[in-house]
């Protein structure tokens, strides 16, 4: 089947061209609780040329975006402060301990020249390990994609955003589980726009494994998957493996190292029943009509 | 329930349960209660609830797409611990099932009468069985909203179940604590609980004095044989 490839997915463990207009975020650091500083950096601009850079914010690497610098120029870093810490998730937040959040940086230049990059909220790596983590990424990305991986669609549950009008009560819970407005989420649209890449399932062998209970014969399967640390999984994403459709709830995520130097991430999911809410999320940009 | 919901008279047990089911078991109140939610829970015009009862789970077209403002999403009624549907990890759901059984004890030794000459003895009790609603959901507002629903039914119409369904009593359900557990999700379930009684009528005929009866009867019978015939067809008249 045809393969949607995200841009950031790519981009990320792909090589640097060296001549062409670059845009680069080496810096995005969080001030806990209310504050992330943002700094990038222009490579290869052409003399005389002047840029406007627009910078935005999600909670994905695929969007959607929202606007939070317009028409920056003579300017390198932006101090982002809208974080709200509104409990009813109106507003994005840094009150916990597993919050992602992405940037983008788009700048234009007179001779309309354009680049844009994409990074998450992250510690950062010195000069030394960029490199090796550069090409740590791109030979696990190239070994998943060509030998061992499959591929998936990662759904980044969102943790703000405008509330779902259909289904939150008063307490902010939602009182529909299968909201087809949020997804259970209380969240309107409930996940981020999907993040192409490949996965691998641990060769382990996980049976389903069945028990009996008050609900009857009740169906568990939990196994292990491999991949990239872009994008940056968090508790009760999903992740679509797209041959099949087959559909696995994050329960646990590890990010391992080589050498010091973030690389994989190995996660702990469990299979979602056929009937679960996660099943309605349209993740097929490729086929017309799409099949899920 | 009108004849919505048809019983066998005077005894907690439906017209269409299977022969082997005895009045009074559980899978007979288990039953009775099934019918009752879902009659509850079938979509109706002028109450258009969030969930409704539909033994066809598969979901609607429009279930695929956009949702429709008020379209409804199918919840399961099942007994609980019913192992042999097909149908696994499906939410929301309601599962019916009781707790431990117990014959109360009013008299002494259960005994209200006697007849001498038949040696027949009578007895009575009433039994006390849990019935317990497991309200599963995906999130919590959703199994607390669906087991809010099916407590305050049961409350409402406690008074008509009694009559139609043969019981002494049900007592006022209690709404419990919404909690969650893990199988391929998180799950929320919420208990409804409550207890229903019904009596329980059986008599008792001692076997030796029959005993001792047969064999005067044959012993002073001039044909043993014609009696024996009798006691197998069980016909005294000739």
């Amino acid at each position: 089947m045809g393969t949607p490839q995200s841009h950031v997915y790519s981009r990320e463990r792909g090589p640097i061209p060296t001549s062409t207009l670059k845009i680069e975020l080496p810096r995005i650091t969080a001030v806990w609780p209310k504050r992330i500083y943002i700094q990038w950096l222009l490579r290869n601009p052409s003399p005389g040329e002047t840029y406007v850079f627009q910078l935005y914010r999600s909670g994905s690497a695929e969007g959607p975006w929202e606007q939070i610098g317009t028409d920056l120029t003579e300017q390198y870093s932006f101090l982002d402060t809208a974080f709200t810490s509104d409990y009813r998730m109106r507003g994005a937040d840094l009150m916990s301990l597993t919050r992602t959040v992405y940037y983008k940086i788009t700048v234009t230049g007179s001779s309309a020249s354009t680049a844009e990059t994409t990074k998450v909220l992250e510690a950062g790596l010195d000069r030394r390990r960029k490199g090796l983590r550069r090409k740590l990424v791109r030979d696990a990305g190239v070994f998943l994609e060509k030998i061992t991986g499959s591929e998936i669609a990662v759904l980044k549950r969102k943790r703000w955003g405008a509330p779902c009008t259909y289904c939150q009560s008063s307490t902010g819970q939602s009182v529909r589980a299968h909201c087809g407005h949020c997804h259970g989420t209380g969240i309107l649209g409930g996940y981020w726009n999907p993040v192409y890449g490949f996965a691998q399932i641990s060769r382990k062998v996980n049976p389903v494994q069945v028990s009996t209970e008050a609900s009857g014969k009740v169906e568990t399967h939990r196994t292990e998957v491999l991949m990239l640390d872009i994008p940056q999984i968090e508790h009760d994403d999903v992740l679509v493996f797209l041959r099949g459709n087959k559909r696995f709830k994050v329960v646990d995520f590890i990010p391992t190292q080589l050498q010091t130097v973030p690389v994989h991430q190995e996660l702990i999911v469990t299979e979602l029943a056929r009937s679960a809410s996660e099943h309605k999320i349209t993740v097929d940009d490729v086929h017309s009509p799409r099949w899920f | 329930m009108g004849g919505t919901i048809v019983t066998n008279p005077g005894v907690p047990r439906l017209t269409t349960e299977h022969p082997d089911v005895s009045p009074g078991t559980p899978l007979a109140v288990v039953g009775l209660f099934l019918k009752a939610l879902q009659y509850r829970f079938t979509w109706t015009e002028s109450e258009p609830l969030p969930w409704v009862w539909d033994a066809n789970l598969t979901p609607l077209d429009t279930e695929e797409e956009a949702p429709i403002e008020g379209e409804p999403r199918k919840l399961m009624i099942e007994a609980a611990y019913n192992t042999e549907k097909a149908i696994r990890n499906y939410r929301p759901a309601i599962y019916v099932g009781t707790g431990d059984v117990t014959p109360n004890k009013n008299t002494v030794d259960n005994f209200v009468g006697e007849n001498l000459p038949a040696n027949f003895r009578a007895f009575h009790s009433m039994a006390t069985m849990p019935i317990i609603f497991y309200c599963d959901g995906e999130n919590y507002g959703e199994s607390t909203l669906i087991a809010d629903t099916a407590w305050m039914f049961i409350l409402a119409s406690r008074d008509i179940f009694r009559s139609a369904f043969s019981l002494h009593e049900i007592t006022n359900p209690v709404l419990g604590q919404t909690t969650v557990m893990q199988t391929d999700k998180e799950i929320w379930r919420t208990p409804v609980t409550f207890s229903v009684q019904f009596d329980l009528r059986w008599t008792t005929r001692p076997i030796e004095p029959l005993i001792r009866e047969i064999g005067l009867a044959v012993s002073s019978s001039e044909h043993p044989a014609d009696y024996y015939i009798q006691i197998a067809l069980r016909d005294f008249e000739s």
